[in-house]
Formats: C-alpha cells, structure tokens, sequence
C-alpha cells in the first residue's frame, strides 16, 4: 500500500473572476508528512478540497499514482481520506456511530467496523466518550473523534486540515504521533496547519501565501 | 434594532412564514370559535322556531265575554286584560271571535258545523274569490263549505245557528275561499283546530266582520286574543314568567289557555345544551392544538437562536437589546398576523354560515370573538416568551456548542396533568354517573385519552428508536439505522410524532362522530317521522282518509293512513290503520291489531237508497225531527233528515239517503228535542229492503251509547224490544239541540299503547282522554313502549277507526297523513291524489336527518370537523416549521457523512427517511390512539367512513414530510453546495 498524490498546476476559485489558489503544484509520497503552511484564508483548506476531490479545479489536475482524481467518490474509492477543518461530524450520533458508521459506508463489515472504532476511538483516549453525542463533548473531543474516524479509514492518502487546532499540548502531540504512524504505514499524509511546532515535525513543508506556494522544505 | 428584527426573519424566511400562519391559523381560531357558536346557536334557535308548529309558537287565549255595550268594546277590554299580563312587543295580538254554530241550507237539510270567526286579517291567508266581508252579516266562506250547504256561486244566502243567539242569522255569501296549502304552518291562525281552515273540510271556519255580532242578539260572545311570536329573537328566558302572569290572570278572569310554548322552549334548550355540549370539545381541542403548535415551533425556533443569544451574552449585549434580538422575530411575526388571523377567521364563519346554515344575514363581528382572539394572541406571545426563556437558562457553554436543552420538570408536570385529566374522563365515561355533566365529559375523554397516548409516545419514542437505531447500525443496516437515530435525536420529531397521533386521533373521532350522527339523525327522523316518507295530506273526513289509502293501496303493502293529534297533557296521539302498522318497522302487526283492534259489535251499515226507522209513539206531540248521520264509502258524510209524525202509534219513518246504494255505515241518530215519548223498536233499509236490527237487537243496551259530552245528560233505556233516550239538561242555559242515539260500534274503554313504564298497563293513570276533540273518554292501556314510531317520546298509538267512531264528530281538525312504507311505488303520491287525498306536503326521512344533521350535535360536531381540520393544517405547518430550522444543520451532516465516504444512494435514502420516517413511525401509534378513542367514545365504526379521512390526513402529513425531507435531499445533491460547506 502506497501511493503518491500530485498536484499539478492547479487553479481554483469558488467564483469565476476570482482564485483562491494559483499554479500550484506539491506531491504528497507515501511514507511521508506534507505540511501546508500559511495564514489563515491563505489557502490550506481550499488545497485540501481539491486534492479530497471536493473541489474541481478551474485548471491543472489533482492524480493518484498518475491518475487524475475526478471528484470525491473517486477519492474515497481510492481512499483519500480528508479529516475536515471543522471535524465533519454527525452532530445527531454519538462518537462511536460517527466511526462505525463511516467504516461500514466505505466498506468494512459491521463486526470488524465495531472492534476498529473501538480501537481507533482508544487511540485518541475517547474510549469512554464512544457512546456520548457529539454534542455532547468539547471541541477538543470532538477533534480527536474526527481524528478516529480519519484514521480508521487506514486511507492510503490522509488529509488532515487543521486537526491539532483546538488540542491541548499532550493530545496535540499525540495526534501528531498517530500521523506519523499512518506514515509510517505507507500513507501520504498532508497536514494543514498553521501552528510551526506541528510543521515542524512534517518531511516537507509548503508554505501558501495569497494563493501562492513555495515548498519551504523536501522534495519538490 | 428593528432592522436587526428584520434581518433576523429574513434569516429564516421559510419557518418565518410559516410562523406567520401558525399564528394566523391560531388567531383564527380563537376568533372563529366564538362567532361560529353564537351563528350556531342564532341557527339554532331560528331553526326550532322555523320548524315548530303554529300552536307552540303562540298563545291562544279564549273567554266567553259578555257583552257590555258593544262586542268590539268587550273584546278591546278583554285585550288590554291581556296585555298588562303580557306587554311584550314581541308578542303580536291576533284578536277575534271563535263561536260555535251549524251553518244551514234553505232547506235546513244540509248542514255544516262550522263556526262563525271574526279574525281580521284572515282573507290574506287564503285564497279568495270574491271579496272580503266588511258589511254586516257578509260572510266569507269555503268552498268545500258552500258545496255542502248547496251554494254554487257568490251572493247566495244561509243560515246559521248560532249557539247562544235566539235567532238564526242569515248569512250573505260575499267571497269564498280555499285554504292555503301551508295553511296549518301560517302562524296567524296560533295553531287553533277550529280555526285552521283546511282543504276538503267542509266544517271550515265562515269569517264575517265584527258587525254581524254587533248586530246580532248575543248575551256574550266567544272571544279570542292570540298571542304570536312572529320572530325567533323573542327573549326566551322572559317565557316562565310570562306564563305564570298569563296563568294567574286566566285564573282570576276566567280564560281558556293553550300555548305550546314550553315545547318550543324545551326543544330550543335540548338543541342549545347539546350544542353547549359538543361545540366547546371543538372548539378547546384546536385552540389548545394550535397553541401548543405554535410555542413548538417558536420553541424551536429559538433553539435555532440559541447559540446568536449565547454569543450575545458573550460580547455583553445588553438584556433589552437581546430580549428583542431573540423574541422580537417571533413577536412581530404573531403581532402582523393577528389582524389576518381575526380577519381569517371571521372568513372561516362567514363562509361555513353561507354554505352550511344558508344564512346570508350579516355577521357583525363581535367583541367576544375579537376577545377570545386577543386571548389567544396574549397567550401565545406569552407562551414564546416563556418557551424562549426556558430555551434561553442552560449553560452558556452548551449554549455555544448548541447541546438540546434537557427534558424539563415542567414538561413532565404537564405530561402528568394531561394523563391524569385523561384518566378521570375515562373514569367518569366508564363508571360514572350519566347527566349533562358526564355527557361533556364522556366526550373529551377520547380526544384526552389520544393526547394523553401522543405525549407517551413522544416518551417513549427517543429510547425505543436509539435502541433499534443503534441495533441497525451494529447489524450495518446504515439507512434503517441512520432514520431510526434521526427520529431518536433530531430536534423536535418527538413533538411530531406527539402531533401525528392527536391530529390523527381527532381526525378519527371526527369522523366517526360525523358518521354516527348522520346515522343517529336518520334514526331520529325515522323515529319522529315514522316511516320513510310520510306525506300530509288533507280529506273531507277520517274515514275518507281511511277510504282513500285502501282505494290507492288496496292490498295494504306500502301505505298507511295516520291521524295526529296533540293531547291536553303533553302526549300526541297517533291513530293509525292498525292492520297496516307494517308499513312502519318494528311492530309485531298481529298482535297489536288484536290488541288495539278489538271485536266489536259490528257496524250498521246501509246499502240501500233509505233507512226506515220504525218508531213507536206512546202519545202525540208536535212532529219532530230526526237527522240520521251515516258516513259514505268514499269517506264523505251522509246526513238526512226525516219527520216523525204527530201521531201517537205505530210508524216507519223513512229517512232518505240515496248516497248510500253502495253501503254507508250508520253513525247515529239526532233529535232537536228530548224524544221522550219515541220507542225505537226497528231499523231496516229500503231500496233494497233488508231488516238491520230487530227488536232484540235494537233494545241491546250494548248498541246504543249517548254522545260523551251529553253522556250524564242523556239517558238510554233499553227495554220490551224498544230503546229510548230522554235527555235533561243539567244547565238549563245551554240547551242542546243535538240530542244523540250514538251507535256503539267501537270499544269502550278505547284500548291505547303508550310510550311509557310497563306499569301503566296495571295502574289507572291514564284511564281517560278526549283524544280528538271534546270531553273526555274512557281509555285504557293495553301495552306500552320504549318509543312509538311517529311519536318517540310521549306518544300514543290508537286505532283510526275505532278512535273517530267514538269522536262523536265528522269533522277533523287533527292532522292527517300517509305514512309510505319502502314498497311505496314512485307514483305512490299521484295513486293517493286520484283517491281524493290533497297533498299538504312531503317529509322524508332524508330531508328529515339532513335538518337533524344541522341541529344540536351536529353543529357542534361542525365545529369539531372544522378543529380538525384546523389541527391538521396546523400540524402540517409545524412539520414545514420544524423542518426549515432544521434544515441547514441536516443538510451539513448529511454532506458531511457523504464527503466521508456515505454514498450518495443511501444519503438520499437518509434524507428522505427524515421527517418522513418520523410521520410513519407515528402513524401505529395514531392508528392504537384511535382505537382507544373510538373504544370510549363507544364508536361503531363503518370503514367507508373513517378510512378516507385518516388515509388523506396520514397522506396529506406523509407528504409534507417527504417535502421537506425533499428540500434537504436537494441541497445535499446541489451542486457547489460542497463547497459553500466547506466555506
């Protein structure tokens, strides 16, 4: 299991007269972190859409080991995982239905769903919050079941935007590490971020800026 | 801060609107109600009175007032006597003179018992020819009278004998008339029997000016002073006193008294208590409905609102500024709406009064409809306030994150009190006395027990669907799953499923409670009415009633000849063609024909062209005059009048009655004088000759009876094969020139079933009654009823022909009718007509239930199917309200599973298993809570009846719900939408 994600010359604006990025290009290798760096409304998410598939780009393309990624069921056929900014939870399910039935959508059968929500739920130290509403726990919470769910997927590309924001240091750090065990594991990893000690501990950092990019650090 | 209002409801455009009808809705409502009650109750009342006899719309005063003066000046005394006791302008004064008198041809042969009526007025309310006596002894007279009297044209001149006038009266025929067909509806007559001209009645009143009595030498005169409601606004709590004024001074002045009032009163109050009864039940159920509606659905609007409030707290806005921020919205919508809302529903009344009731009368709007309105407006508001402070007292921190407010103590209590309510209903409905009071409440136990069942659902749902939800989602049932967690967590479909089961519930009983009153009222009319179609009719007697319905059904299968007639005590007296009671269901023919129609003697009947009387005089007086009366085979009267002659001895007289070839049937037999020294010995007939009664049988003392109202006065002696009467008088100033050998040809007692306890047939309390007309006469109770056909409360059921043989009469002053039996062909009535009937009019059992459904209970229930209706549109309005709050949120995580890998197929599926699936998981639980109302509202349920309206409501509701569920499908599948998400 791996694979590369490329971004090639992509365009993209969610109006027509207007990009939010321009002409950027970045790779995401397997067996590595990709930081994306860069204020806030610099861009991070909006790259991050386009290389789940959620966002078209206006010009350049978005591939996996060469082929073009069409949108965001080509993505997660090809297990693009996107952990979204503001966590993408069902508010009306507890944390564990959240995983479980994520799991079961993308494929998992429901007795082998049940023992890796438990696990990845165990893995972020939400063991005990798997059966409480969403709503029912904080924001930090809420991130590291978004993160469960992210990395229960074992997606062989994981995208994760701005998933340390709301973390105190030890979960922060913890997160951190699950990431670079996904890495470890053969996936791409892209992190958007905008804390330094987070981008720090990535393989390569890009950095955006107005819809600009500059690889800051790796390989291009 | 009215801009921030503003754009805050431009926000929520879509529940703000909705909003906006809800509040309408319930404004309306609380408008409606008041008005649709008092129209119901204006209907009501006008509906009795329109439908009540002349006799119980009026009073009808008579007293014998001697003259002083002038007759007019007795008569004008004797109305302001009446009018101190009774001043009511209300009260329209008919005056008159009634007397009693016999109408003669030249020849005095041909006669008629008409009386002699001075009622100014009167030549309006018929049909006339001629014109209008003015003069002195000008006379108006009907036709069917001058045809017996022999009178073919106008100017003609008669006699007549009126009763205290020494002299007869020569009468000048000036116009004559025929009575109006409706002639016994038209008030101006006060429903008086004698007065009432009818058609083919040949004992119709003569009407002639005041200045024939003037004129004529009377001591006293029969004065008449008729007080008629012309109107239905007649202040009906003023009628006791009234009455017991017109008591005393008929009392002190010695009046006759006769007023039907109290029945037009009871019947006015039984339909006004069944309307207070079933109206208001309606009428709470949607007031409450729609406010509880409404402050759900502002409820959960201001949860929407809650996190906007939470950062309000946050940035220290002030109290005032957020109080308007969060309630104001909700405010201004219900305060816009209300003008609409009173505005709808006096829309809603006005067009039920046009189509329902046809009354095209104003509808002024009053000041308790726009009351009840501003009542509910207030409560309302009050309610959203409430609801929004309650929303508004949780953590701020939950607040922010937007956690559901948890289940308060409140909404427990309140669970509490509505089962406990519930409870006490079914109670009082299941062991509970039965009086008015249980009545009103045995009606809101259903609609209580159904509430109670929908809060218990909204209970029970959140657990019992997480538990299956959570089941399916294990099993990888994700959609079956994802809808059951929907209806466990989303925001208010609890409340939903609560509104379903009421709304579906009321719907049932509704319709139920329609369909039962239809089949009731047509019960009822079957009851009151007797047969399916009963037709009024008018014939020149009785038997020529009896006559004419053998001669169109001479098998006797589908028609039935009935005369009624009101009782002094408050019974009507039906006397019917015993042997055809099959015509009317329910009663066993046989043995009631042996009951009521017992063996008699046997009539005498004639059929010949003369009838000899053989006649011993036992010494020689002036000749004197003896009337034989004898009815036809059509029916018609055939009397003659013969001399016996001065000589004392032996001899035939011979009386001749050419009418009578094909059979007449003696009745009796009248002297002017007391024939003391006459032995009746014989009677045959001549033409052909044939002996009727020989000497034995002629001094069978069983034979012959006296005329009741001289049966003290009139004594028969039977004895040496001869009979004899010798009358005197007991009051020497009333002197009867009607002295009768009545036959005795019908039972004595008269055998009568009565509706009634079984014990009236062993005790003596109704041993006599005048039945049709005069004193009274002996009856007793053969067999008694629950309820008479025709007459299902205080009825009596007599035979026809045995009750007019011993009416001493041949004139009819009751009603008669043609009771038609299922068989009846369709041209039953024209079959009757060529028989000699005049139809009056046609009552049928469907008009008869239509009127039914439109009085008492039924316009209540008008009321309760306009609530229902109300609640269901209500209820779809907060389904739409609940749905457009919710649908953003909805629409983010159904976006946010599809972007997770969810796929599109069962993220449609999901969102179309929404509100939707709420709605049919509710509709079990309707369906148990119908069954439980219907069970204690005691329903017999017709599937044709309830099973349209449920099925269109739980479409109806299943479709709002798929639309709302298809609006969020919708975005969720929009293109772009993603990334506006994602933003």
């Amino acid at each position: 299991m791996s694979a590369t994600l490329a971004v090639e010359h992509i365009t993209v604006g969610y109006t027509s007269d207007s990009a939010v990025l321009r002409d950027i290009s970045v790779v995401a290798r397997a067996g590595e972190l990709l930081a994306v760096t860069g204020s806030s409304g610099a861009g991070k998410t909006t790259l991050l859409r386009a290389m789940a598939g959620s966002l078209r780009p206006s010009s350049g393309s978005v591939t996996m080991d060469g082929q073009p990624v069409r949108d965001r069921d080509d993505a997660i056929a090809r297990r693009i995982v996107w952990m979204p900014q503001h966590n993408g939870l069902a508010p009306i399910l507890t944390a564990g239905e959240n995983v479980h039935v994520i799991l079961v959508a993308n494929g998992t059968s429901p007795d082998d769903a049940r023992r890796i929500t438990a696990e990845s739920l165990e893995s972020v130290g939400l063991a005990e919050q798997a059966g409480q509403l969403v709503e029912e726990l904080s924001g930090g919470q809420q991130q590291r079941a978004a993160i469960a769910r992210g990395l229960a997927l074992r997606g062989v590309v994981v995208l994760a935007d701005e998933v340390t924001s709301e973390l105190d240091a030890v979960n922060r750090q913890r997160v951190l590490d699950l990431l670079r065990a996904e890495a470890r594991r053969g996936a791409a990893v892209v992190l958007a971020t905008h804390d330094p000690e987070a981008a720090a501990v990535c393989d390569a950092e890009l950095h955006l800026t107005d819809g600009t990019a500059e690889l800051v650090r790796g390989k291009a | 801060m009215l801009r921030l209002v503003l754009a805050a409801l431009r926000y929520r455009g879509g529940a703000t609107l909705a909003l906006f009808l809800l509040g309408v809705v319930a404004v309306a409502a609380g408008v409606a109600v008041p008005l649709y009650t008092m129209a119901a109750d204006r209907f009501a009342v006008e509906s009795e009175f329109r439908h009540a006899a002349p006799v119980d719309r009026s009073i009808a005063i008579t007293s014998q007032t001697p003259v002083i003066d002038s007759v007019e000046y007795s008569l004008q005394t004797l109305v302001t006597e009446v009018r101190e006791s009774a001043p009511q302008q209300e009260l329209t004064a008919i005056t008159g003179i009634l007397n009693r008198g016999i109408a003669l041809d030249s020849t005095q042969e041909l006669w008629s018992a008409s009386p002699l009526a001075v009622r100014p007025g009167a030549c309006e309310h018929v049909r006339m020819t001629g014109k209008c006596p003015e003069a002195a002894n000008e006379a108006l007279v009907s036709t069917s009278t001058l045809s017996r009297l022999g009178l073919s044209g106008l100017d003609g001149e008669f006699r007549y004998n009126l009763a205290g006038s020494p002299e007869p009266l020569i009468l000048r025929v000036v116009g004559s008339y025929e009575p109006e067909l409706n002639t016994d509806r038209d008030s101006f007559w006060a429903g008086r029997p004698q007065l009432v001209p009818q058609p083919l009645r040949v004992a119709n009143p003569v009407f002639t000016p005041i200045q024939t009595f003037e004129t004529a030498d009377v001591e006293s005169i029969y004065a008449t002073v008729d007080l008629v409601i012309t109107g239905p606004d007649w202040p009906y709590e003023q009628l006791g006193d009234l009455r017991i004024d017109m008591t005393k001074a008929a009392a002190e002045n010695g009046y006759e008294l006769n007023d039907g009032l109290p029945f037009l009163l009871r019947n006015i109050q039984q339909a006004r208590d069944r309307l207070r009864i079933s109206a208001p039940l309606g009428a709470v159920t949607l007031l409450l409905l729609a406010l509880a509606i409404l402050i759900l659905a502002a409820g959960h609007l201001a949860r929407g609102r809650q996190r906007e409030n939470a950062l309000g707290v946050l940035r220290g806005t002030l109290g005032r500024h957020r109080f308007f921020l969060m309630r104001g919205p909700t405010l201004v919508v219900l305060l816009i709406g209300a003008p609409f809302g009173a505005a709808a529903g006096w829309l809603l009344v006005r067009a039920l009064t046009l189509t329902v009731f046809g009354d095209e009368g104003p509808l002024p709007m009053s000041w308790q409809a726009l009351a009840a309105g501003g009542v509910v407006l207030f409560l309302a508001m009050v309610g959203v306030v409430a609801t929004e402070r309650s929303r508004r007292s949780g953590p701020l921190l939950e607040a922010l994150r937007g956690v559901p407010p948890r289940q308060r103590r409140t909404g427990l209590i309140l669970d509490f009190v509505v089962a406990a309510l519930a409870l006490a209903a079914i109670g009082q409905t299941l062991f509970g006395e039965q009086n008015t009071t249980s009545a009103g409440v045995a009606l809101a136990a259903p609609i209580l027990a159904a509430v109670t069942l929908g809060l218990l659902a909204t209970r029970l749902v959140r657990p019992t669907a997480t538990l299956l939800g959570g089941a399916r989602l294990r099993r990888g049932r994700l959609v079956s799953g994802l809808a059951a967690i929907q209806l466990a967590r989303r925001p208010g479909a609890a409340q939903v499923v609560a509104l379903v089961v009421i709304c579906v519930a009321l719907v049932g009983l509704t319709a139920d409670a329609w369909d039962r009153t239809a089949r009731e009222a047509t019960a009822q009319a079957v009851a009151q009415l007797g047969a399916q179609q009963v037709l009024t009719v008018a014939a020149e007697s009785r038997p020529a009633l009896l006559a004419a319905t053998h001669k169109a059904d001479p098998e006797g299968k589908w028609a039935m000849a009935v005369s009624r007639a009101r009782l002094g005590h408050g019974r009507t007296m039906i006397a019917v063609d015993t042997a055809r009671l099959g015509v009317a269901s329910g009663y066993d023919t046989a043995q009631l024909l042996r009951q009521l129609h017992p063996p008699v003697n046997a009539p005498i009947v004639v059929q010949g062209t003369g009838l000899v009387l053989e006649t011993t005089l036992l010494e020689a007086v002036a000749p004197t005059p003896v009337t034989a009366v004898l009815l036809g085979p059509d029916g018609a009267t055939v009397t003659a009048t013969a001399l016996i002659a001065a000589q004392a001895g032996d001899q035939a007289v011979e009386i001749p009655v050419p009418a009578c070839a094909k059979g007449c049937r003696l009745a009796w037999f009248s002297f002017e004088r007391s024939p003391d020294e006459i032995q009746l010995k014989g009677l045959r007939q001549s033409g052909p000759d044939k002996v009727l009664l020989t000497g034995p049988a002629m001094a069978s003392a069983a034979r012959w009876r006296a005329s009741f109202d001289l049966a003290s006065e009139v004594t028969i002696t039977a004895k040496d094969d001869t009979v004899s009467l010798r009358y005197r008088p007991a009051d020497t100033r009333r002197i009867s020139r009607d002295i009768r050998l009545q036959v005795a040809d019908a039972p004595l007692p008269l055998p009568v079933a009565v509706v009634g306890p079984r014990e009236l047939e062993e005790t003596q309390e109704m041993s006599a009654d005048s039945l049709f007309t005069g004193v009274e006469r002996p009856i007793a109770v053969v067999r008694t009823f629950d309820s008479l056909a025709g007459v299902p409360a205080d009825g009596v059921l007599v035979d026809l022909e045995y009750t007019d043989r011993i009416a001493d009469s041949v004139d009819n002053a009751a009603e008669l009718q043609v009771w038609l039996g299922p068989a009846a062909p369709d041209d039953a009535i024209d079959r009757l007509q060529a028989a000699g009937l005049v139809l009056v009019r046609a009552d049928s059992v469907a008009e008869r239930a239509a009127r039914g459904r439109l009085s008492g209970d039924g316009l209540g229930l008008r009321l309760q199917l306009i609530a229902a209706a109300l609640a269901v549109a209500l209820a779809l309005l907060a389904i739409l309200v609940l749905a457009d709050t919710d649908r953003r949120n909805r629409v983010a995580e159904l976006v946010s599973l599809r972007e997770q890998g969810l796929s599109w197929h069962r993220v449609r599926r999901v969102a179309h298993a929404g509100y939707l699936g709420v709605v049919v998981a509710a509709l079990p639980v309707a369906l148990v809570a119908c069954a439980v109302a219907w069970w204690l509202a005691k329903a017999h349920l017709s599937l044709f009846s309830v099973a349209p309206p449920l099925l269109a409501t739980a479409l109806v509701m299943m479709a709002a719900a798929w639309w709302a569920d298809h609006r969020v499908a919708r975005a969720v599948a929009a293109p772009g939408l993603t990334a506006e998400a994602g933003q």
